[in-house]
Formats: structure tokens, C-alpha cells, sequence
């Protein structure tokens, strides 16, 4: 295994490894010596009750949580023995839409989803809020794709919740990642928007891009993913094609 | 034989606490020099000192807002620098986003700047840069960097971490980490607490003159030593108006904060 990695080599990621990945929080286990392989251009859903570990899947996968035990490599790069700047690198390639959204609640609409090109901007110019043109139409494009258009410029604490998941949609969108890692997208919209954003993500899909997605909703779930892991206490308990999964198994997980 | 309840448990301990309290009252006026008798003997002149002050002398006016004008001047720029000074300490001195070891020695330094009191500050600059409104600036940027210093690493660290997480996320750099996560989240309480500074630093900037730091306070200092007490009256109401001002300024730019 490669140690360390310049900027390079992630140009293009081509897998991503989990190899026996445990997370423990207080004496309790999260995440149980979880291997998983996720190739380039894959739409993966994963399920399970709540509490049987998901998030904190995803959580790790984006790098925001060092597992207890276990590796996570991208291109066979084990990302918690990069240096500061390559773990950076990586990071403005994965994108993430959290739970909890995780907006800055004092800033606009527009500025929340300018956040996703920051990886792309200088030190400067970023920090003095001076964002290049290219930067701040590609924001607005995505503003638009979700349909927040006249809402650019309220601040993220006077939109609905609804509005501020897709703003971390946006957000997402705007940094052009590679890999795209959402945690339950769609759990604060409106019906009639769950598929315009599942299509959204499945349009990122088409465009080569992985897309890892953690859902409640199982016929979404098999509408969209062409793979589905299934989650119980902090375990996969199973991980097959979508086509594959019988509805007894996933039944037999809800119960 | 009575009963002993906790009520009149209550009232033993409410009786000790009185006296205790008078004691230490007693005990602290024992340090005054004086007896009442004295201190009756004494009225007179208290009288005497504000029949002096009146009629204000109206002729020195005119250079008394002169120097009111370069306190505010000195009150700005020096309130200004610490300000600009105590945000990298205050984030440096803030255990959820700077290494301890960093913590400990920033805040360490705030500790040690808080202590000294401006006019000590103002002492030390008019002896290293001499008599003058720089000395007055240079001693208000020390008082304010310790003290915005500790309101402004008590505001990082209330900040909500886990949004800080969704551009970490992104690939942020500590700079943009800085200006698009923390900042926004206590940009409220930096400027509330800096008019807040401006506001106690204009009361400190008229004693400082007293040291030879410029403005105000040398007037009020001067015509203190030359019992020119109808002077001192307008200097003080020139003070007065300076203070009422900003007061209500800061009021003002405060309510319109925290709408």
C-alpha cells in the first residue's frame, strides 16, 4: 500500500477500500470491522434502522471521522496517512451532504453554496469574499438545478428545512466533486421534490460520478440504487446488486 | 422544650450572615483615615469646590473640543488596533480550533495583558514613546487586545462546531475555514463588543491624559493642578457630552445588531 500521495494521483478515483473499518464512541460500537469496496461510477444506497450506523459510514468515508480500527483508502491510498494539504485535496473531490445539512446559518442562500467552491478559489480572494465570476455562476447554476431561484440571497436561518437540505444539495453541486456521499437527501422534502433531487443525484451518476447515498425510503431506494448494502448494528449484513435483493431481506431488516 | 426547625435553622444562619457582613463593612471602613467628625468638618469644602466650578469658563471651549476631538481619535485608532490584534490571539486562544499547547500560551499572554490596567499601560508608552496621543493609542490597543481578546475566544468557542464540519467538508483551507465558517457565527458579537470597547475606552481615554497619553484628560489635569476649577467644569462637561454621544451611538448600532 502507498503511504503517502501527492495531489496527483487523485485526479481520477477509481475505488474507494474499507478495510475492517471499526468506529467505537464511548465503549459503544458503531461501526463493526466493516469491508467494503465502492468502484468508480457506482450508485450505492444503504439502509437499515436508525442508529445501525450509516451516517457514521458516510462520516468516514468523507474523512471527517478517524475509524478506530481499519484503513480507508482511495486508489489504494490510505487516507489517514496523508499530510494535512493531500487530505485536503481528496476532500474537495468528495463531496457530502450531511443530515443535519450543516449550513452556516448567518450566511446567505448564494454564500452557503459559494462554500462548495472554495477548494477551487486562492486564500485570498476567497477569504475577502472577491469570488470570480466562473465561481459565482457555477453557485448560481446549482442554486437553480435544486429550484431556489429569488432565494439567493436570504440568510440560511430564514429558509424552510426543506430549503436548507437542498442548499446543502447545492452546495455539494457547486464543488463538482467526484464522489458524491448523501445522508438521507431527501428526508426533509416535499414529495413532490424527492425525485426531482434523487434525479438530480442520479444525473451526477450518469455523469460518472459515485454516488453513495443513505436512504429510509426502500422502493426509492431500489428506484435509483444499483446497489443497496444493508445495515444492522453497526454490521453489513448484506451487499448485492440491486436486482439481486429480494424484498423478504429487506423486510426482514425493517422488522 | 421547643423544637428546633428548620426555620428557625434559617434564621440563626440569615443572622449570622448579617453580622458577618457588617463586620467586613466595618473592617473595610477601618482603613479610612478619617472620623466623622472630621469628615462633618469637611463639607464646607466639598461646597466650596462646586461653587467654583460654576459659571463653566466658556473661553476654553474651543480647545477643549480640540482635544476631544483627537481622544476620539485616539480612542478609534487604539480600540481599532486591538481589536485587529485580539482576533488571531482570541483564535489561537480557543480550545475547539487551536491546539492546546497554542491555548495555553495565548491565553496565558491575554491573562498577563488584561491584568495591567490602562493607565499603567499608558505609563509604560509615555516612557518608551514619549508625551503624547501615540502613548494614548498604544496604551488603549493593549487594554483592548487583553480584554476583546477573552470576550472573543469566549464567542469562538460557543460557535456551533458541526456546521464548522460542512466546509471542512468542501476542502476549506484554515483561512477559508476561518472567514466562511467561524467568523460569520461571531461577526455579531465582535462588532457588539467592540462598540462595547469604544463606549469604556472613551471614559479611560480622558484619564489617561493625567500620565501625559494626549487629549482630554491632560486638560482636565492641568486645570486640576492650577485649581482652575470653572475650567475643569467645562472640560468636564465637554467630557460629558463626548461620553452621552457615543453611548448613545453604541446603543444605537447595538439594537440594530441584534434585530
Amino acid at each position: 500500500m502507498q503511504k503517502h500521495a501527492s495531489i496527483k494521483t487523485f485526479n481520477q478515483i477509481s475505488e474507494i477500500t474499507l478495510d475492517n473499518i471499526s468506529v467505537k464512541a464511548s465503549q459503544k460500537i458503531i461501526l463493526d470491522d466493516i469491508n467494503l469496496e465502492i468502484k468508480k461510477g457506482q450508485m450505492v444506497a444503504v439502509l437499515g434502522k436508525s442508529g445501525a450506523g450509516k451516517s457514521t459510514l458516510l462520516r468516514t468515508i468523507a474523512g471527517l471521522l478517524k475509524p478506530s480500527s481499519g484503513t480507508i483508502c482511495f486508489n489504494g491510498v490510505d487516507f489517514f496517512s496523508l499530510g494535512k494539504n493531500d487530505k485536503n485535496s481528496l476532500r474537495k473531490i468528495i463531496g457530502f451532504i450531511p443530515q443535519q445539512f450543516k449550513l452556516i446559518k448567518e450566511l446567505s442562500v448564494f454564500e452557503n453554496v459559494m462554500i462548495g467552491r472554495l477548494g477551487k478559489m486562492g486564500r485570498f480572494s476567497s477569504m475577502m469574499r472577491i469570488y470570480p465570476q466562473d465561481d459565482r455562476v457555477s453557485a448560481l447554476e446549482c442554486i437553480a438545478k435544486v429550484g431556489l431561484v429569488g432565494k439567493e440571497s436570504l440568510t440560511a436561518r430564514k429558509i424552510s428545512g426543506g430549503e436548507q437540505q437542498r442548499v446543502a444539495i447545492a452546495r455539494c453541486l457547486a464543488q463538482e466533486p467526484q464522489i458524491i456521499l448523501a445522508d438521507e437527501p431527501v428526508a426533509s422534502l416535499d414529495v413532490s421534490l424527492v425525485e426531482t433531487i434523487l434525479e438530480i443525484l442520479n444525473n451526477e451518476n450518469k455523469k460518472g460520478k459515485t454516488i453513495v447515498f443513505v436512504m429510509h425510503d426502500v422502493t426509492l431506494a431500489k428506484k435509483f440504487a444499483k446497489r443497496m448494502i444493508l445495515m444492522k448494528d453497526g454490521k453489513i449484513i448484506l451487499d448485492k446488486p440491486t436486482k439481486e435483493i429480494k424484498d423478504d431481506a429487506i423486510k426482514s431488516l425493517f422488522s | 422544650m421547643m423544637q428546633s426547625s428548620p426555620y428557625s435553622l434559617r434564621s440563626t444562619k440569615t443572622f449570622a450572615i448579617v453580622i458577618f457582613t457588617i463586620a467586613v463593612f466595618f473592617w473595610a471602613f477601618s482603613a479610612i483615615d478619617i472620623t466623622p467628625q472630621k469628615a462633618i468638618e469637611k463639607i464646607p469644602l466639598l461646597f466650596d469646590f462646586l461653587y467654583n466650578l460654576y459659571p463653566p469658563d466658556v473661553s476654553v471651549a474651543p480647545t477643549l473640543l480640540e482635544s476631544a476631538v483627537e481622544t476620539i481619535q485616539m480612542v478609534l485608532a487604539g480600540t481599532l488596533l486591538g481589536t485587529i490584534l485580539a482576533l488571531p490571539i482570541a483564535a489561537m486562544a480557543s480550545s475547539n480550533i487551536a491546539p492546546k499547547p497554542l491555548v495555553v500560551v495565548a491565553r496565558t499572554y491575554l491573562m498577563v495583558v488584561r491584568t495591567i490596567p490602562s493607565l499603567v499601560w499608558a505609563l509604560v508608552f509615555v516612557i518608551i514613546v514619549g508625551l503624547g496621543t501615540f502613548a494614548g493609542v498604544l496604551a488603549l490597543t493593549f487594554y483592548t487586545l487583553g480584554y476583546l481578546g477573552k470576550l472573543y475566544y469566549e464567542a469562538i468557542e460557543s460557535i456551533d462546531m458541526d456546521s464548522v464540519e460542512g466546509v471542512v467538508a468542501v476542502g476549506a483551507n484554515g483561512t477559508q475555514i476561518f472567514s466562511h465558517a467561524i467568523l460569520p457565527q461571531v461577526l455579531p458579537h465582535l462588532v457588539n463588543n467592540f462598540f462595547f470597547m469604544i463606549e469604556y475606552n472613551i471614559r479611560h481615554a480622558a484619564i489617561l491624559g493625567f500620565v501625559g497619553a494626549g487629549g482630554i484628560g491632560f486638560y482636565i489635569f492641568l486645570y486640576l493642578q492650577s485649581f482652575s476649577f470653572d475650567k475643569v467644569a467645562m472640560a468636564l462637561l465637554v467630557l460629558l457630552g463626548l461620553v452621552i454621544g457615543f453611548d448613545r451611538l453604541s446603543l444605537e448600532v447595538r439594537k440594530k445588531l441584534v434585530q
